[in-house]
């Protein structure tokens, strides 16, 4: 108790309880290695499948690992209006993706075509910022230069490398990160938080 | 502009002394930006034993600032525990004293 008591600081602890188990790092990071795998193994109908697969792993490490160590809340009217904003970027984000990929295939525009893969990863990371300003977790914010790095420097690359895709191999990489970077935020939270003992 | 002392002992007698305790302050802090929080929350958050917060919260539930609310999520008990319209007030109250006191 010996922290100021101001709803800033207390603000901030709520949002923390969203990130601070790691779990939506491990969410973000499962997806973008795994797509980068399924484009690699050449089976890109089931990418659409890693968005349950993330849901499952946040929604199950919750409930057995969170819940019992920091207990759950009901957020407010102000915390639920935020995360309304989040979906509806997130909504806009989606149609601005798909957008994009409908004028790279019909080879419409020719920065598009030519860029497109470093567009795609600056739309990526510009959602992950935004997971960020929403949670309010600045790491957040390197997975998202990381992410548009890696497949901005890896579509470069390809120009260059023959032996190996790099484009796969920088998404890849970049979800590997992530994904260490999540577990070590999760065994840190875990060892911060022990199991509540109920007494009451 | 200086408030005289007879001023000054006014104000201070006008504070919620129930909500000066800095727990219970900080507890009605929480719960003013949530529509609840359970009991595991507010004693990871607080850094307390269950013991003390309940002390707390019992404090707080009798002055009718906070309503608790018992049940079962997955097989385990737990308790919610929200702001009542009336703590909200109070609440709000006390900070509006706090900002006039410290002008």
């Amino acid at each position: 108790m010996e922290e100021r008591i101001d709803l800033k600081n207390i603000r901030r602890q709520i949002y923390l309880y969203y990130s601070e188990d790691g779990l939506v790092d491990i969410a973000v990071g499962l997806v973008i290695f795994g797509f980068g795998l399924l484009l690699l193994l050449d089976l890109p109908a089931f990418v659409g499948l890693l968005g349950l697969l993330a849901l499952l792993v946040w929604y199950g490490g919750k409930a057995s690992l969170v819940l019992p160590r920091v207990g759950t809340i009901r957020p407010g009217r102000e915390i639920n209006e935020r995360f309304h904003g989040f979906l509806i970027n997130l909504v806009v984000i989606g149609i601005g993706v798909f957008i994009l990929f409908l004028l790279s295939r019909s080879g419409g525009v020719s920065i598009f075509s030519r860029f497109s893969l470093s567009i795609f990863g600056f739309v990526v990371a510009l959602g992950i910022s935004i997971l960020g300003l929403l949670l309010d977790t600045p790491r957040f914010y390197f997975y998202a230069g990381l992410v548009f790095l890696a497949m901005a420097g890896g579509e470069l690359l390809s120009e260059r490398v023959t032996a190996f895709d790099p484009f796969l191999a920088a998404v890849i990489g970049s979800g590997v990160v992530i994904l260490v970077s999540g577990t070590a935020v999760l065994i840190r939270f875990l060892r911060k938080y022990p199991v509540v003992q109920r007494e009451e | 502009m200086a408030r005289n002392s007879k001023e000054d002992l006014n104000l201070e007698k006008e504070i919620d002394r129930l909500i000066h305790e800095p727990v219970r302050l900080k507890v009605l802090a929480f719960l003013s930006l949530l529509e609840s929080a359970d009991f595991t929350f507010l004693v990871s958050r607080l850094g307390l034993t269950m013991g003390n917060l309940s002390a707390h919260i019992s404090k707080l539930q009798d002055a009718g600032y906070v309503s608790v609310e018992k049940g079962y999520k997955d097989n385990r008990p737990q308790t919610m525990i929200s702001l009542t319209d009336e703590g909200r007030q109070a609440f709000q109250e006390y900070r509006q004293q706090m900002l006039r006191i410290l002008r």
